[in-house]
């Protein structure tokens, strides 16, 4: 009964206060506002229910839901704000928008409207999204949300910049190969969501989404489903819907199956037919029933036999085709996972003999594009080729800068954080030569191709990806390329929760060496397997600290304190920001920025008994040690980061080995550091410094001109090379390499004058050095004073370096230009002091 | 009230004639409201069919704005007493009521088998679905709802087919912001319960 107007007032007034009071107190409420009258209480309760299920009914103003207006630029939904619309099709128009929650880019499509009694089948949508996010699988687009706009349900999904396999299919001139390889992704998309028990229902190139890098991702599941008659429909209703049914299968009906073209229920078979239709029509570019009518297609759908692929197709493919595509389900493949082994064993068995030459140039030429691009070929480690038999082990491999997909040029640091994890998890397999960040850094952007990259950094692999950090999420696309041939071997797309970031890096890493069949020691791989979870926040302050580390000054080091501080407030057991810390507490100290001392020491010893297999924590050690002039010690830390291959460790290590005379060794660690590192000027640099005290001076020569032409300004290499031509006996050269207006002034300078009878000259430099006092090495001016024949001076120099422990000091013991007076008792108690011999 | 010289575009005449009508109107003559209410309704219509029509691709226009840009257009920047704004949104909203049901009766009578007209094969499943059959059952329930509470009809009115704010509702009702959402909401239920009760709906 509607009440009349006054019983209307009496439930508008409860039903009004019983809306403001909270859901638990609503019973109470409603017991005593209406007592025994149950007809009132009933009315009100109908109406808390009405307003429960209206969504956002009538909320938009009609015009709006009348004229079906697109939404513009702006428009909110939620969370989500409208950039553009990119597509409007038959199952409702594809808006790009931007979630503001998450800052991430969605993808929004709204369906045509429903009916209100619908809603139910809203909440269908919703829990099949659902079921298929549990996938999580990486050729199903993902579903982020599920809504309804004035009658019309959205889908918020993950956004794919590109089109669709039907625009794809016109203008790719791809080979089979390059088709299968699109597909088989797909397919085992589809296997997998029969698995979850999912039915697509409308397999179709429309639905199948193609990135611009070639990768394809299936839509839309479910939505067919939506719009299917309702049960429970009356006469008049099934009429329309019918007609609504018929109209919507119309714009499919070439990929429908003949049970659905007959009007039977479809299930997983149907969508294998459907998937049969796709790949006949990708392989072939015709599609297999193709008619003059709607009427003639249906019709062939049901009884004709399409005609065989032809002759280029490989009989094994056709054969899976033709096997997919048959009338009775019964005799098709019964389950889409038999389909799939089928497909790719078809592939494989032909694979190598008919490379895709074609599409080549087009896919992968520009390594800025190679790095976000993920290979079709590859995808998702689902189909891969093996590294043929004859393909020569790969030994060496460079990880590009990942490509920072964030859109936020603030996550810069975290796809370059990946970059170096991924780097240095790698660098932990000994089997293998990982080359070091700051070489890799320099291909940011790079417009090089693989094969070149690989040549320049003398690697027979590379890894590419992108990395794009959204919300509390991180996705990680990864490829590893041969960098000979330019071929993927792999390829994968990760999503994870990013506090499991750091396990997510070690699975990367552990697959990639897997996939090259690096060997991996038992403890290396117990050890990418232990990877632990993180706070999100201080990893944040990590890689932001990280960011600044390097940038060898003051300010920035500073900063790099402060974030990893941060990080270790964040998680205290955080060891490599504690390692962090410790070098960058060394650094500060050992340029004299500040005479603080002990912060370094003790955050290394943390970082070590929270990590005991973190090389960058030993590496932090060996400095320390080798500061303390604890040669034992350092050398015990360097040794073990160099085994964990820190590249900072080894010519920490090389330099113990150099001065204790144990040049071969050093040799060797120096020049794996410079093979690891090759583009870092410093790395470059040391290796020159252990040939030249090897005394192998041409090799140190080269080695330091490749140094200084990394890095013109390289203030070690400079004056390592003049040093060197001293030592060859080459003042005149010495003068040449030191004439620079950051040597002019130096001991270095005096001493090439003092070996060029320059005398006076000499000791105007060396009496301005003196004077003017300040940062240099005094152990120079020793040298100086030695080659000027001034031994007295020399010595008096040399004590004076040795009590503030200066500069290369502990060097002293090998170096060529005390070889003069390596026998005087001052020199020898001078050295003594080293405590090489323990 | 002084005419503004600076109209001086072809709705001069008629910005004057329309702030004349309105005031005639609030002083109660109804002659004077059907006049306007022609005036309103030309001018709506035309503007909100070329959003029907989807003549409009260039979207500088929010359709939701289109009482407000009536209002400009037709009262210029004559200075309006806030009863004869009022007035005016009142009416403006009715006649965008009239001009939405119109059209989606037309619509209907183009789609309907039955009505002579042709279902094509269309795979815009959405142009077939009875979206303009919802519009006209929330027409007549929004009757039966203005027949027992005509504020609550009236705050429907304005916001749905008028597509005024709350905060509008509020002034041209003179209520409270709070009691036009209140109602708004009640109004909302009970109108929800009326469309989903079937067509014998339970409780009617």
């Amino acid at each position: 009964m509607t009440p009349d107007a006054g019983g209307w007032d009496r439930v508008k007034h409860v039903f009004q206060s019983a809306f403001e009071q909270s859901p638990d107190t609503r019973p109470a409420f409603l017991d005593a506002a209406c007592g025994d009258d149950r007809s009132l209480r009933a009315e009100v309760e109908s109406l808390l229910r009405a307003h429960e299920q209206a969504g956002s009914f009538a909320e938009r103003p009609a015009i709006d839901g009348v004229t079906g207006r697109p939404l513009q630029r702006g428009d909110r939904l939620g969370p989500y704000e409208i950039v553009e619309l990119v597509g409007a099709g038959g199952m409702g128009d594809v808006y790009r928008a931007r979630d503001t929650k998450l800052g991430r880019d969605v993808a929004i499509k709204v369906l045509p409207p429903l009916f209100i009694a619908d809603a139910n089948r809203l909440a269908r949508l919703e829990r099949e999204a659902r079921a298929l996010a549990s996938l999580s699988h990486p050729h199903i687009l993902t579903v982020h949300d599920v809504g309804e706009l004035d009658g019309r349900p959205y889908l918020v999904t993950e956004f794919v910049d590109g089109g669709t396999l039907k625009t794809w299919t016109r203008s790719d001139t791809g080979t089979w190969r390059h088709s299968v390889d699109l597909l088989a992704g797909v397919a085992d998309g589809l296997a997998a969501a029969h698995a979850a028990g999912i039915v697509h229902r409308d397999v179709k190139p429309d639905n199948i989404l193609v990135s611009t890098h070639g990768y394809a991702k299936l839509a839309d599941f479910g939505l067919a489903k939506l719009f299917e008659v309702p049960a429970g429909a009356t006469a008049t209703d099934s009429e329309a819907t019918r007609q609504t049914h018929l109209g919507m299968i119309v714009g499919t009906i070439a990929y429908m199956s003949p049970e659905q073209a007959a009007g039977k229920p479809a299930d997983a078979r149907s969508d294998i037919f459907s998937f049969g239709v796709v790949l006949y029509e990708v392989l072939s570019g015709r599609q297999p029933f193709a008619g003059a009518s709607d009427l003639e297609v249906l019709q062939r759908v049901q009884h004709h036999t399409p005609d065989p692929l032809d002759g280029e197709i490989p009989p094994a493919l056709r054969t899976v085709v033709e096997k997919a595509l048959e009338k009775d389900p019964a005799e098709r493949y019964q389950s889409m996972r038999d389909m799939v082994v089928d497909l790719r064993r078809s592939s494989r068995q032909t694979a190598e003999t008919r490379a895709p030459a074609a599409t080549r140039s087009r896919r992968w030429l520009a390594v800025a594009a190679a790095a976000i691009v993920l290979s079709a070929i590859g995808a998702a480690g689902l189909w891969r080729m093996r590294p043929a038999t004859t393909a020569p082990r790969i030994r060496s491999i460079a990880v590009l800068p990942l490509q920072n997909l964030s859109r936020d040029p603030d996550q810069e640091f975290f796809s370059d954080g990946t970059t170096e994890a991924l780097t240095s998890n790698l660098a932990q397999i000994h089997d293998l030569d990982v080359i070091s960040r700051t070489s890799v850094m320099r291909y940011k952007g790079t417009s090089k191709t693989v094969p070149e990259i690989g040549r320049e950094l003398g690697v027979d692999a590379i890894v590419a990806g992108t990395v794009q950090r959204v919300g509390g999420r991180v996705r990680i696309t990864a490829q590893l390329i041969r960098a000979s041939t330019d071929k993927h071997l792999w390829a994968s797309e990760y999503e994870r929760d990013a506090a499991d970031v750091l396990k997510l890096e070690a699975e990367i890493a552990r697959t990639i060496a897997q996939e090259i069949q690096a060997h991996l020691t038992p403890e290396e791989t117990r050890r990418l397997a232990s990877a632990r979870s993180i706070n999100p926040e201080a990893r944040e302050a990590f890689l932001l600290g990280r960011y600044h580390q390097f940038k060898d000054n003051e300010a920035d080091a500073r900063q790099a304190i402060g974030y990893f501080q941060r990080a270790i407030r964040l998680q205290p057991n955080y060891a490599a920001a504690h390692a962090g810390l410790s070098l960058t507490s060394r650094f500060l100290q050992t340029r004299g920025f500040t005479q603080e001392e002990g912060a370094a020491r003790t955050a290394a010893l943390r970082a070590i008994e929270l990590d005991p297999n973190l090389g960058e924590a030993h590496a932090a050690m060996a400095g320390l040690k080798f500061d303390d002039w604890d040669w034992t010690g350092a050398e015990t830390e360097a040794r073990q980061a160099f085994k964990l291959n820190d590249v900072h460790g080894e010519t920490i290590y090389a330099g113990v080995l150099t001065i204790t005379g144990r040049h071969a060794q050093a040799i060797a660690a120096a020049e794996h550091a410079a093979k690891v590192d090759p583009l870092s000027p410093l790395i470059q640099s040391d290796y020159g410094i252990a040939l030249f005290f090897a005394r192998k001076y041409e090799d140190a020569l080269s080695q330091l001109k490749r140094a200084l032409e990394l890095e013109p300004r390289n203030y070690a290499a400079i004056l390592m090379l003049g040093v060197t031509y001293g030592a060859m006996g080459k003042p005149q050269e010495a003068l040449a390499t030191l004439d620079r207006p950051e040597f002019r002034e130096s001991p270095y300078i005096a001493r090439a004058y003092a070996l060029l009878g320059r005398r006076d000259d000499a000791l105007r430099v060396l009496n301005g050095v003196v004077k003017r006092g300040g940062a240099f090495d005094l152990q120079q001016v020793a040298i100086a004073y030695f080659a000027l024949g001034d031994k007295d001076r020399g010595f008096e120099w040399l004590t004076k370096a040795f009590d503030q422990r200066s500069g290369y000091v502990p060097w002293a013991n090998v170096q060529p230009a005390f070889d003069g007076i390596r026998d005087d008792p001052r020199f020898k108690a001078l050295v003594a002091r080293l405590k090489l011999s323990d | 009230m002084p005419r503004s010289l600076r109209v001086m575009d072809q709705t001069e005449g008629q910005t004057g004639a329309v702030s004349r009508l309105l005031k005639a109107w609030g002083g109660g003559d109804l002659q004077a409201r059907d006049d306007l209410a022609r005036v309103v309704y030309r001018e709506l219509q035309r503007r909100a069919g070329a959003y029907l029509r989807r003549e409009r691709p260039d979207h500088t226009l929010q359709p939701t704005a289109l009482v407000h840009e009536a209002f400009m257009r037709l009262m210029g920047q004559d200075r309006v007493a806030w009863q004869n704004r009022a007035h005016f949104f009142a009416m403006a909203a009715q006649m965008m009521r009239r001009i939405l049901i119109d059209h989606a009766r037309e619509q209907q009578a183009a789609k309907r088998p039955g009505a002579g007209v042709k279902v094509t094969l269309d795979d815009r499943i959405g142009a077939v679905q009875p979206r303009e059959c919802e519009f006209i059952a929330l027409d007549r329930a929004l009757d039966e709802l203005t027949r027992i509470d005509p504020r609550q009809g009236q705050i429907v009115e304005l916001r749905y087919f008028g597509g005024l704010s709350e905060q509008d509702i509020g002034e041209v009702l003179s209520i409270s912001r709070a009691t036009v959402t209140r109602e708004w909401q009640t109004a909302r239920a009970w109108l929800y319960r009326r469309m989903t009760a079937g067509p014998a709906g339970k409780n009617a």
